[in-house]
This record gives structure tokens, C-alpha cells and sequence, in this order.
């Protein structure tokens, strides 16, 4: 176990002001001003930087980036540390400079060219040694030197064995952690996907849940389950609910299986900080519970599991300036203090924002592996995707051959790629069979025991390890086929899972079709546009633009559809003038302009009949293509009216059917000083305007337009009689005792 | 989490099984459901206490107390599930003073009924074959219940009951002094038995091994003439001992469908049937101080009937009825409903007056409200829409969510439904909500309607509502 120094001991130089980084090549000068715009402009180009204003505008650019940041010393690098905004290091960039004085003194001579040289010159203890005494700041930098060959030769020789209840990590092997995520939380569904996983070799890293409510019964309950559901099987891993720390902790002190602590990371304090609500202070509190009170006690050497992947900085506001790649290995250094039993790379979830398509998504995989092995960490990798962005499978799975080659502790197993609470494509047990047959990997040891008796594996004659009768069979964890059949009835994208579904590792062509069938429809959706002339027939809208121009700026600035741009027909939209109606419906396409298509029809009539009704004054509807929920503010703001009910697409996942689902958000304007105190006292925002009741899944398989309508209704009514919505709606609707 | 709960008073012992269940939303159909009962506690059979010709109150209560105590559980927590008085001590004249008895102990959605045999059967059914019948989806599962009064037979597909039906036969028709075969005490049944078959005997008489083999064969004849089809041409006799016909498809037992079928068998001798064949025999004769044993031992020898019985078992046997009580006998509503106030939950034993739908005439809505409007505490009403008997989105638009309540609403004024009576709206789709806010003007027009929706169509007479907890409503029907 490792002992936390002490954040105020991490000796970290003092900031100095930004110098100018130049270079003459071929008769032309180029220059970058301070190391962040260096580090920037070395990357390859990727979303999030070029939004950010930090991509290279050319190869030349870059190249000339890179030929600086090469002849820079790693003592220079060292002595510059990466400030905020506000010119302070913050906690994230403090604690990557708790290293190995010693292996620092060793290379701190060094430009970093010549440390590049020497990581493709070492052994696999020799580059542990180097990755020991650097920050995360110069590992991205010597990513951004790297090419594709090169990150994938020195991650390869590196191993990292981290052992819980079970070990993982050895070279030869391929692990994976099981996601059985279920949109409701239903125990049964987990169980569903658990045995799904379980019987294609899968889960030997970790089985470990996404909750859709996080709340301490909630998160204790599917531990329990997941425990329960590890007994059972015998199935030799450990569990973990992805909760947020603060509320894993609380289950932890409730009795529940906390086995190992999860916590999701960003690079920067002010990120981590009220994004994630956690702080260097909580990290090292749930380490030091965990080391006394985890649930697999002494036998865990670690326990606890990080989440990371380039862009949560840039999509939140909050990277200071510094680019995804380095934001990102600065979350590594912050990983490293905890010594972890796993950390998982996300790169590619959030979407075209920050990354676009499949070249970026892939490079920021090699990358993120790369400095995560350099920095020490078992890293498992999620080269995932969005509907909304141009990464697809094709671009997924070319990733995961290239991260197998550079020996990735683990993927993840998502049922048949499609998660079902997340609404994004990851790996899947059979991609991740796929990779051991052709990279010639196995399982975790542990785990490979049990499988094999379990006849999931077998050793053939010459001693190689090959798929056995049972693999992809769930009906071996079941008492009865009624049992299998119920389990599957409530697990969604499920096309087919059942041993003659399977074409060797992968599923057969059939159920592949069919996940892709959906997956495009989704897409489709996305792509989808509001139908102005159609929805004009089903009332008297006036049309609202936002700054977002065209579907492109849509997708790749979220923030745009947040904001007011001009009216159509002339005329500036800040020109909407108060009204002071009681509400204001909008609608739009947000994510999905099918989904307004397919329930506007039935949900207007029903929830016009009952606002008026009601006898509610109404401004005239809304319509507002390439909107995004918080447009619902700007909105209400210009109308000066109480209430906004905001029809809006949702993003679309692995169900066609689900491409149509739309959201309502009741959004109360707080108008009244009043209840704006009221409000800011209960949330702790003492700037709050606005308050949000949601009603989501209004879609055929969830809640029928038709009677969402009536819902609606019924909410609106509620937040203008307690003036009131979200939380403190219901905590006023039902006290509590 | 919500407590069911199951009593089963039977001709001969009574029983309590007791689970817990959470109520979740199906992911794939958005439908509220329970998952996973969990069963933590299944009392062991007890004699049902007579106190002569009359049910023994205070016994009985007593019992409950005992296993609700044993339990641990507080009675007003159990939210579903129901009790049932059934086969002979359903005949007695205190059983449905019983049944209010029990109803006053548990709790308010739960239940409590009395001589109700086809529920009675659709409930073993569930709580013994039901999983045997999931697991072997092309067989034809006929399940006969066999306890001291009745044989509740069940005809199930896939987990689903088709039909049900009841014969007066049990072991317990004949009481004797255990250990022999002297009489002491001949139900009226027996009595018409004894009569057709020519048996001079009287209680204090001892009956010989032809005597019983002459009853047990007029017992397995009947059951397999019910099974046959045959009811038609039943003897006075036989039509004497049919409670319920059995209604079955008339080519189910050809042979050449006959393989397709599997006969399973439940109850306390159904109980006695498997032990039988799992090679034990009785020590000495009438152990039960019934012909249990003998009926029993003839169900075995019966080549028709016991040729699956081997191979074949369900579960729970003695206890099937208040398994399937417990975990069967009661829905959940929708997490949208039209319910004006809470406090008009819950409601008790309203009866299920009729369906309707939008096909339905206007004069048909209005003379089933009229029906509705002289029952003083309220009734019920089932809906269903056009297209494959659902009413739900796909198969409804706005448009005739809104022509359909427009008619009903129409009829509640022109039939002059009373303002302070109750109507239940009992709804398949997901629509209630918007139904119930249409038919009253958006809760303007006076009347006191409730609909709830997403509540499957059964044949039954009667229906309790529970009281609305975490916004769904628990739902259990009885009287079929």
C-alpha cells in the first residue's frame, strides 16, 4: 500500500511568465508563445484543439512544434509547470510532480528527443524507471514526438500487474471489463448482461455497473446484486458500481461490497472540482477508507479504478488553456498517486466536439495508452463512439487491433457494442475474443481457471487455448431456458445470444446486420432535420434560429444551440420582446429530428387541449431547429415568461425504436426574488435562474405521446402552482417527514 | 420493495407463503412489473381447524398471526398477493365470514375470497406448472390440483392459463379413523357417491378394499372423462360432482396430439402422487384419516393419466395455491394514471361489470354505465382498444384517444351517472392518464373516475385496488 505525501510536500518549481518558442526552417520563422500553445501545436490536429485554438494550422506547423519541443530538456519542461487561468498550479498539475527524484536526475539532461531515443532503446523495467520520474506534462510531450509504430513499440514492452482479488495485467494476456449497464437499472438486465459477458469470456478485469440513479440504495443494491451474482457464478473477478466517489464511500460505510473505488478524472483542479465534485482531499479520503475498510481487504494489493479520455477539460470549459492530449496525461500523474488497479480510457464518448472522426479517435487511443504505461498505470482502453460524430465501428475496431498490439491491460465487454444506458458504442466480448485468437492472448490467470472448468475454454492438443462448448452459452448460469428467455425479454439490443448465434469469436452475420441496421438508423436521426413546412401543419409556429448555422456547427459546437441567432425572416431573435405568458413551447430537433416527427402529432393536441384548459396564457410556439436544452434559458429570458416547455430530440442509441424518443423539460424561469432565494438556498447555487423538470423516453416502447401530453400537463400545473421545479418541486410536492 | 403474500385455506390444510418483490419498469416494454419475487417464507401446511360444521375462527386467526409473526412482517404491509378459502371449507357457511376476517388482518389491496374454484385453479396453475410450462412452450400442461375437496384443473401454453375448470373430488369426501377405513364423517358429495355406486355404508361403517377402489375408480374415470371432453354425457352423478366444466379443445387428447400434452398434478395429494412414485408407500392405511393415500396410489396406477407424471414435476405442490397467490394473483398499474385524489384508494371488491371499446355503441356504454350506476360502491369497467386488444400508442392516435373519450364522456352525462359514485377504468395501454384528463374535461366535469391503465384483460367478476404507492396502483382480480 502506498502512503500519500502530503500535497503541501510535492515541491513543484514556481510558474514563470510565458517565453516565445522559435525556429527558421527553410527561410521562414515560426514561433509559439509559451509551452501550451507548443504542446498544442505538436499534437496531431483533433477536435478539441482546433475549437480551442490550439491545433497546428499545418503539417509544417506541427512539424516545426515538434522539432522545438524535441530539443527542449526535460529539466526545462519540469521547470515550467502548466498554470490555470488564474496563473496558479493547481492540485492535478501539483501532485504529477510527486516522481522518482532520483530516475528524474538520471534524464532531466536530456532534450526530449533523446529521451524518445532512449525509450525505444530500453527494456520494458528500463522505461518504467524513465516513466517514474516524469510528470504528465512530458509524457504528452513525448506522445506528440511519436509516431504511430513508436507508441505502440515502447507501451508494448511495458507490464503492469495489479492484483485485487484477482490479477491482471500479465503480458500474455487480454482482460476485459464487463459492462452490464441497464437504462433502468434493472437488476435482472445486469444479470442478463452479466451472464452474456460471463459466457463469452468476459469480465475478468472487473464486473463493474454504470448506474442510471446514483444514489447510495441504489449503488448499494446492485453491488449486492453484482456480489451476488459473483457467488453464484464463481466467477473469479472483483465488482464495482460507477457511482460518484462521495456516494460509493457512503455505501461503503452502509455495509455494502465496495470492492474497488471507482472515480471519473479530469486534468484540471477546476474541472475535477465542480464538474466532478472531487478534490485531491476526497481522492486521498477514499484511498485511505478503502486501504482500512475495502471490502477485499488485505488480499487487494490495489483497489482502486480510474476514468479518463481526452476532451472533458475542453467540452467543459475548464483545460486552462492546454491541450486534450496533455490534459489528459495530467490526469495519469493524478491516477499514479493512488497506485490503481485499473484505469480505463474512454476517448472518443463525449463526441465530434472533441474528437471527429475515426483517425483522431484512434491516435488519441495510441497516445493516451502510451503516456498511461509510461506514467505507470494498468491501462485498459475504450476506444468508443457517439452516433454524432464520424467514428464508427470500422474505425473501433482498427483501435483495438493497434491497442492489442501495444499490449492494453483490458477492454471493455459491452454486450454486442451497444450500451444501454450510455446511448454509445464500446468494445464487446466478442471483440474482445476477436483480439486474443489473433493477437494470441488469454484471459486473466485466475479467471482462465474457472472458465475452463466451467467449459467456456479448452486447451487443445497442443497446448493452445481455444474456445470451448460453452462459450457464448448464458444458459449455463441459468436453472431453467424460462430463466435465459425472462432475462433476455428485459434486456434491450439483444438481437440474438445463444450459440448459434455465434461464427466463431464473432456474432453471426444476422445479428451483426441488425446492430448496424440500428446504429445507422440512429445516424439517420441525427442527421435528420426539422421538417418546416410538415410541422407547420400541426400548429402556428414561428421559427427561432440558433447560432448554430447548419447541422455540422450543430453537432460540433454543443454550445451553439444554447444561444439565440437570427430570426428568420429578419430581424434579430434578442428581438423576441416580453410577453409574459405563463408558458412558451418550443421545439427542436436537438439531437433527433425524427423524434419531434414522429410524436408531435400525437403529443400537441393532447397538451394543447389541457394548458388551455387549465386556462394558461400561451405565447405563440417556438420553433427552433438546431437547439440544444439550454436554449429553453435564452428564451425565457427574452419573453419574460414563467415557464418553457422545451420539446427536444434525444441522442440517439442502439435502438431504432429509441432514435424517436423525444424529452420534455419543464423549465421554470425564476422570475420572483423570492423564489430565486429559495431556489439558490436549496441547490447552493446562488446564482440560479432557472429550475428543470424532465420527462424523457416519450417514444412508443417508454411513454406514448398521447399520454405524455397529459403528464406534461399535470407537471406544469405543479410548477406553477408551488413555483417550483426539479428537486425542489418534489421535495415540496412530498416533504419529507 | 412491497410484500406479497399468500393464504390458502383448503378442505384440509392451510398454508402461507410470503415474498418480496421490487416494482421496476420493463426496459424493453416500458411496462411496471415486479422483478424477481423473491419467496423468505413458506409456512409448512397446517391442518385447517373446524370447529364442527363451521371453520374454526379464532383457530384461524391464530394461524395467520403465527406465520405473519414468524415472518416478521407487519400485516398492513403486505400489498399484494390475496387469501382464498377453497374445496370443502369453502362450503362451510362461516367461509366468506372468513374471508372478511382475513382481509381485516392483511392489507387493504390484498384479495380475500371465498368458493372461487377457477381462480382457484388459473392460481395452482401458476404456482406449481408454471415454469414447467415456460420451459416446455409447445406442450399443452394440464394441471389438476388435488386436495381434500376439490381437483381444480388448469389447462396452461407457454406459461399461460387457457382454461380452467373444478371436480368435486378430494380425499377428504371420505373421512375415516386413521389407521383404518371406519367412517366418520361422509361429505354430501360422498354421500351421492356412495348412492350411485350402490355402498351401503353410514358413519361407524368400515369400507372394504373394493368399497375404495370403487370410489377411487369413479374419481379417475371422471377426472378423465372431464379431461376427454365428456361433460356432456356425465351421469347425475358425475354432472353432481362437476363444480366448474372444463372446457378444452376437443382434439387435445387425440393421439396423435397426445404427446404434445403433459399431465402434472399438485396439491396435497398431487403431493402424495410424486412421493408415490418416488417409491414410498403409506405406514399402514388412511395415515391422514382420508382416502388421500388411496387416491393417491390410484393416480399412480393410472396408465392415462400418470404417463408424464414421471418424467414431469412442477414445483411447489402442496403449496401451489398460495404460491400463486403470492406471487401471481396481483398487477401493477402504470406509473401514469387518472386518479383525481389518493384517497379515493383503496377500493375493495368492485365488480367488473363488462368491457367496452371504441367499436362499442353509444347505447352499449350508456346501459353498461346504468349497471355501473346502481352499484353503491363503486364498479369497474374494462377497455380495450381495436387493434389486437390493446389500447396504447401504436394502436391509438390522439385523434381517437380523443373521438373515444368524447363518447364516454357523452354517455356518463346522458345516463345521468351519479357524480359521487366510483367508476374504475381499467385500461391495457399506456394511455391512462390523458383518458381519464379527456373524459372529464381536464378534471372539470364532477364525476369521480378513476383509470387505470396498463392493467392486462382478465375474465373476473370482481377486482380490489390497492392504495397508490411510488405511483403505481396494485391490481388483483377475483372471481373468475
Amino acid at each position: 500500500m502506498r502512503k500519500l505525501t502530503p500535497l503541501a510536500e510535492i515541491h513543484v518549481p514556481t510558474p514563470k511568465a510565458d517565453e516565445w518558442y522559435r525556429l527558421n526552417f527553410n527561410g521562414l520563422d515560426h514561433g509559439f508563445l509559451g509551452l501550451k500553445k507548443l504542446l498544442g501545436a505538436a499534437d496531431i490536429s483533433k477536435a478539441g484543439d482546433r475549437n480551442a485554438g490550439l491545433a497546428a494550422h499545418s503539417e509544417l506547423e506541427r512539424e516545426v512544434a515538434r522539432t522545438i519541443l524535441s530539443s527542449l530538456s526535460v529539466q526545462h519542461l519540469f521547470d515550467r509547470p502548466l498554470t490555470d487561468d488564474s496563473g496558479l498550479v493547481d492540485s492535478v498539475m501539483r501532485v504529477n510532480y510527486a516522481i522518482n527524484r532520483d530516475a528524474f536526475a538520471e534524464i532531466s539532461a536530456l532534450s526530449l528527443g533523446e529521451v524518445k531515443n532512449l525509450l525505444l532503446r530500453s527494456d520494458g523495467a528500463g522505461i518504467k524507471r524513465i516513466g517514474s520520474g516524469l510528470t504528465g506534462v512530458t509524457a504528452a510531450a513525448l506522445a506528440k514526438i511519436m509516431d504511430t509504430h513508436e507508441l505502440i513499440y515502447v507501451a508494448r514492452k511495458i507490464e503492469h500487474i495489479t492484483k485485487a482479488r484477482t490479477r491482471i495485467g500479465l503480458r500474455k494476456t487480454l482482460a476485459s471489463r464487463l459492462q452490464p449497464n441497464h437504462p433502468t437499472d434493472d437488476l435482472r438486465g445486469m444479470t442478463c448482461l452479466t451472464y452474456l459477458g460471463l459466457s463469452v469470456g468476459s469480465g475478468d478485469a472487473l464486473i463493474g455497473v454504470n448506474p442510471a440513479v446514483d444514489t447510495v440504495e441504489n449503488i448499494s443494491a446492485i453491488l449486492v446484486h453484482l456480489d451476488k451474482l459473483r457467488r453464484s457464478t464463481k466467477a473469479p473477478t472483483q465488482i464495482c458500481v460507477l457511482g460518484h466517489m462521495k456516494t460509493q464511500l457512503a455505501c461503503l460505510e452502509g455495509g455494502a461490497p465496495v470492492e474497488i473505488m471507482f472515480q471519473s478524472l479530469a486534468g484540471t483542479e477546476r474541472s475535477n472540482l465542480t464538474e466532478f465534485d472531487i478534490s485531491v482531499e476526497l481522492l486521498d479520503l477514499a484511498y485511505v477508507t478503502m486501504q482500512k475498510k475495502g471490502a477485499l481487504g488485505p488480499q487487494a494489493e490495489q483497489f482502486m479504478y480510474f476514468e479518463t479520455g481526452q476532451g472533458s477539460e475542453f467540452t467543459y470549459g475548464k483545460h486552462n488553456g492546454i491541450d486534450m492530449t496533455t490534459a489528459e496525461a495530467l490526469c495519469y500523474g493524478l491516477a499514479r498517486r493512488y497506485d490503481p488497479f485499473m484505469v480505463n480510457n474512454v476517448t472518443g464518448f463525449i463526441g465530434p466536439e472533441t474528437h471527429l472522426d475515426n483517425f483522431e479517435m484512434i491516435a488519441a487511443n495510441l497516445q493516451d495508452h502510451f503516456m498511461g504505461k509510461l506514467l505507470g498505470l494498468p491501462m485498459g482502453m475504450a476506444p468508443c463512439y457517439t452516433l454524432h460524430s464520424k467514428i464508427g465501428l470500422e474505425g473501433q475496431q482498427m483501435a483495438t487491433e493497434l491497442l492489442t498490439a501495444a499490449g492494453a491491460t483490458f477492454f471493455m465487454d459491452v454486450c454486442l457494442n451497444t450500451d444501454r444506458m450510455l446511448a454509445y458504442f464500446d468494445t464487446s466480448g466478442h471483440d474482445n475474443q476477436t483480439l486474443r485468437e489473433i493477437h494470441d492472448k488469454e484471459p486473466a490467470p485466475d479467471y482462465l481457471v474457472w472458465a475452463v472448468e466451467r467449459g467456456i475454454f479448452r486447451r487443445n492438443g497442443d497446448g493452445h487455448l481455444v474456445r470451448g462448448e460453452n462459450w457464448g452459452n448464458p444458459r449455463m448460469f441459468c436453472q431453467t431456458n424460462a430463466e435465459l428467455e425472462d432475462l433476455l425479454r428485459l434486456t434491450p439490443s439483444v438481437p440474438g445470444f445463444s450459440p448459434k448465434n455465434h461464427a466463431g469469436p464473432r456474432p453471426t452475420n444476422d445479428v451483426m446486420r441488425e446492430i448496424r441496421r440500428h446504429q445507422a438508423v440512429g445516424r439517420a436521426a441525427i442527421q435528420s432535420k426539422l421538417d418546416l413546412a410538415r410541422l407547420s401543419r400541426v400548429a402556428d409556429f414561428r421559427v427561432v434560429k440558433t447560432k448554430a448555422v447548419d447541422k455540422a456547427s450543430h453537432l460540433n459546437h454543443p454550445d451553439f444551440g444554447a444561444e439565440l441567432g437570427i430570426a428568420i425572416g429578419g430581424g434579430n431573435a434578442t428581438l423576441l420582446t416580453p410577453e409574459h405568458t405563463d408558458i412558451q413551447i418550443v421545439v427542436s430537433d436537438g439531437l433527433s429530428a425524427d423524434a419531434v416527427h414522429h410524436n408531435i402529432d400525437d403529443l400537441f393536441p393532447i397538451l394543447l387541449a389541457g394548458l388551455k384548459a387549465k386556462g394558461f396564457k400561451l405565447g405563440q410556439h417556438i420553433l427552433a431547429p438546431y437547439g440544444r436544452v439550454k436554449l429553453a434559458e435564452p428564451i425565457a429570458k427574452a419573453l419574460g415568461t414563467r415557464c418553457v416547455i422545451l420539446l427536444i430530440g434525444e441522442r440517439p442509441g442502439g435502438s431504432a425504436l429509441a432514435s424517436r424518443s423525444l424529452s420534455a423539460y419543464l423549465v421554470y424561469h425564476l422570475l420572483d426574488q423570492d423564489e430565486q432565494l429559495k431556489a439558490a438556498k436549496f441547490s447552493g447555487n446562488d446564482d440560479i435562474r432557472f429550475e428543470y423538470s424532465v420527462l424523457s423516453n416519450i417514444y412508443e416502447a417508454g411513454i406514448p405521446a398521447v399520454e405524455a401530453g397529459s403528464v406534461i400537463v399535470e407537471k406544469i400545473e405543479q410548477i406553477l402552482r408551488y413555483r417550483a421545479a426539479g428537486n425542489r418541486l418534489e421535495s415540496l410536492i412530498n416533504p419529507s417527514p | 420493495m412491497i410484500i406479497m403474500a399468500g393464504f390458502d385455506f383448503g378442505t384440509t390444510t392451510s398454508s402461507a407463503v410470503f415474498a418480496r418483490a421490487a416494482v421496476v419498469k420493463n426496459g424493453i416494454t416500458g411496462v411496471m412489473e415486479y422483478a424477481t419475487p423473491e419467496v423468505f417464507f413458506a409456512a409448512e401446511p397446517r391442518y385447517t381447524p373446524y370447529l364442527e360444521d363451521r371453520i374454526d375462527e379464532a383457530a384461524l386467526a391464530g394461524y395467520i398471526d403465527a406465520w405473519l409473526a414468524a415472518a416478521n412482517i407487519n400485516p398492513k404491509d403486505a400489498s399484494a398477493g390475496g387469501a382464498i378459502v377453497t374445496g370443502l371449507a369453502a362450503q362451510k357457511e362461516n367461509s366468506s365470514m372468513i374471508a372478511s376476517l382475513i382481509r381485516a388482518r392483511i392489507g387493504d389491496a390484498v384479495v380475500a375470497t371465498a368458493n372461487d374454484p377457477s381462480l382457484e385453479s388459473w392460481l395452482a396453475f401458476m404456482g406449481s406448472a408454471r415454469e414447467l410450462s415456460r420451459e416446455l412452450p409447445d406442450q399443452s400442461i394440464i394441471n389438476l390440483d388435488i386436495g381434500g375437496g376439490t381437483t381444480n384443473m388448469a389447462l396452461g401454453v407457454n406459461g399461460e392459463v387457457r382454461s380452467t375448470g373444478c371436480l368435486f373430488i378430494g380425499a377428504r369426501h371420505v373421512q375415516v379413523t386413521p389407521g383404518t377405513y371406519q367412517i366418520q364423517a361422509l361429505s354430501p358429495y360422498a354421500k351421492h357417491l356412495f348412492s350411485h355406486l350402490g355402498l351401503v355404508k353410514n358413519i361407524g361403517d368400515s369400507l372394504s378394499k373394493p368399497d375404495v377402489d370403487s370410489i377411487v375408480g369413479f374419481y379417475l374415470n371422471l377426472m378423465r372423462r372431464a379431461l376427454a371432453g365428456q361433460s356432456t354425457d356425465f351421469s347425475d352423478c358425475e354432472a353432481l360432482h362437476e363444480q366448474v366444466p372444463f372446457s378444452l379443445p376437443p382434439d387435445l387428447f387425440h393421439p396423435s396430439n397426445r404427446a404434445a400434452v403433459t399431465i402434472t398434478v399438485s396439491g396435497g395429494v398431487g403431493e402424495l402422487v410424486y412421493r408415490a412414485m418416488a417409491g414410498e408407500s403409506p405406514t399402514g392405511v388412511t395415515p391422514f384419516g382420508d382416502l388421500g393415500w388411496d387416491l393417491a396410489l390410484g393416480l399412480v396406477g393410472d396408465e392415462w393419466i400418470s404417463s408424464s407424471l414421471k418424467t414431469h414435476v412442477p414445483k411447489n405442490m402442496g403449496r401451489a395455491t398460495a404460491f400463486g397467490l403470492a406471487l401471481y394473483n396481483t398487477e401493477v398499474s402504470g406509473t401514469t394514471v387518472y386518479l383525481p385524489s389518493e384517497s379515493i384508494l383503496p377500493l375493495r371488491d368492485l365488480p367488473v361489470l363488462g368491457r367496452i371499446s371504441q367499436d362499442s355503441s353509444p347505447a352499449d356504454i350508456i346501459k353498461l354505465l346504468e349497471l355501473a350506476a346502481k352499484s353503491r360502491t363503486g364498479s369497474a369497467i374494462q377497455v380495450h382498444g381495436r387493434i389486437n386488444g390493446q389500447v396504447n400508442a401504436g394502436a391509438n392516435s390522439a385523434k381517437e384517444i380523443q373521438m373515444f373519450s368524447t363518447v364516454i364522456a357523452n354517455a356518463l352525462r346522458n345516463s345521468g351517472y351519479p357524480h359521487d359514485r366510483t367508476l374504475v377504468l381499467l385500461i391495457n395501454g399506456n394511455v391512462g392518464k390523458t383518458f381519464g384528463s379527456l373524459i372529464t374535461s381536464w378534471g372539470r366535469d364532477p364525476f369521480r373516475l378513476v383509470v387505470i391503465d396498463e392493467i392486462s384483460l382478465r375474465a373476473a367478476n370482481f377486482v380490489n385496488i390497492g392504495r397508490m404507492t411510488h405511483q403505481i396502483i396494485p391490481v388483483s382480480f377475483y372471481g373468475m
